[in-house]
């Protein structure tokens, strides 16, 4: 296929600025028009500007390397895919989002149900347990490192899909309620239920953290 | 002079605040608010507190690199979907296609064909229209992509706000 090589964007932070942040938006979308027109080169810009929040946020979501990029795959596959019916009708990044979040929940009810999920303590049977030991820490730390690391997982995993799902787009995307109830198909006040709930949650599991 | 803030622990906005502070959202003005309302409230301070040390706490789950093959096996995905024939797409599909979705239409689906076959007494020639010179354009009609961009539409349809609503002045 003749994609191109697109040039990097310069990071993948939201941007609080309102200007920039309309300018953006408006980007994403222009850009999905000219992919419904046959332009990969726009697609290929896309991908370079979404792939690390949407793989990112997966990840976090599934706690499994392998399984997240495999559905970040699918979520610009799909976006791909319905190029040709694609309007502008929301933003890019919610819609993108909630392609995201509706299937990592529902990989994670699937997971649930199988009752086969792999601990999190233990590496993937994939071989894909990530978090890579921070090599500027004395062992001592590192080890500490570990142990948090390995409680907030813990944490995380007790919390229901959805709430999980509310979490990650609000600490780590800093998405507002609005975005966040858009992304998840529900209204403001279920967000802000779902997401007190599940800080109410962690604070029992995590609050004691120092 | 200044109306004391009603204690956020017995508010039902409360947890909101408590958000907003931990990550950092508040005004200079509700900031300097909630601290003092903090100095004087042993409950609030307590969940403050925990709230922030949670917020920081989750800073830890660093996520992985992203491997620089990504985008190669994205783009032989995209060219495989392609290629492959509708039959293929639908079979892959189908293995997911839960019985609770499919009972449904597929009676939906009877019904309506009953009601057309029995409204219809006199079946008429279908005139014969002259092919649009765009239908010459090599579309393949695939079952399972329609059904699944139809789908992934309907969530970019079901959000009603306008794109150029720049909410929370993010992207």
């Amino acid at each position: 296929m003749p994609f191109l090589t697109p040039q990097p964007f310069p990071d993948d932070r939201v941007d609080t600025d309102m200007t920039a942040a309309a300018a953006c938006i408006e980007r994403d979308a222009d850009l999905m028009l000219r992919v419904r027109e046959g332009d990969d080169v726009s697609f290929a810009l896309l991908l370079e500007k979404h792939r690390r929040p949407v793989i990112h946020f997966l990840y976090r979501m599934v706690q499994n390397q392998a399984v997240s990029e495999e559905l970040a795959q699918e979520v610009f596959l799909r976006v791909y895919k319905a190029r040709l019916s694609y309007e502008p009708t929301a933003k890019f990044t919610t819609w993108l989002f909630r392609i995201a979040s509706h299937l990592a929940i529902n990989w994670l009810r699937d997971r649930r149900n199988e009752r086969s999920q792999d601990s999190l303590d233990q590496p993937n049977a994939d071989g894909t347990h990530v978090q890579v030991a921070d090599t500027s820490l004395t062992r001592e730390e590192e080890m500490i490192r570990q142990t948090r690391l390995a409680e907030v997982r813990r944490a995380i995993e007790a919390l229901p899909p959805k709430q999980r799902a509310a979490v990650m787009m609000h600490k780590y995307r800093e998405m507002g309620y609005a975005q966040i109830a858009k992304a998840l198909n529900c209204s403001e006040s279920a967000v802000k239920s779902l997401l007190f709930r599940a800080y109410e949650t962690l604070r029992a599991r995590l609050a004691h953290m120092v | 002079m200044e109306t004391p803030m009603s204690c956020p622990a017995k508010d039902r906005r409360g947890s909101e605040l408590f958000l907003s502070y931990a990550a950092g959202l508040m005004s200079a003005s509700e900031h300097a608010a909630f601290e003092r309302h903090l100095a004087a409230c042993t409950d609030c301070w307590r969940i403050a507190a925990e709230q922030k040390r949670v917020w920081s706490a989750l800073d830890v789950l660093a996520a992985p690199e992203i491997p620089t093959n990504f985008d190669e096996r994205l783009y032989a995905r995209i060219a495989a979907e392609e290629r492959s024939p509708w039959w293929q797409s639908l079979l892959h599909h189908g293995a997911s296609f839960r019985l609770s979705t499919a009972a449904p239409v597929a009676a939906a689906c009877a019904a309506l064909a009953v009601m057309l076959i029995m409204r219809t007494p006199h079946p008429a020639p279908a005139p014969v229209q002259p092919a649009p010179a765009t239908a010459t354009v090599n579309q393949k009609l695939d079952p399972s992509q329609i059904e699944q961009n139809l789908d992934d539409l309907d969530m970019l349809r079901q959000l009603t706000a306008p794109a150029t609503e720049a909410s929370n002045g993010q992207s």
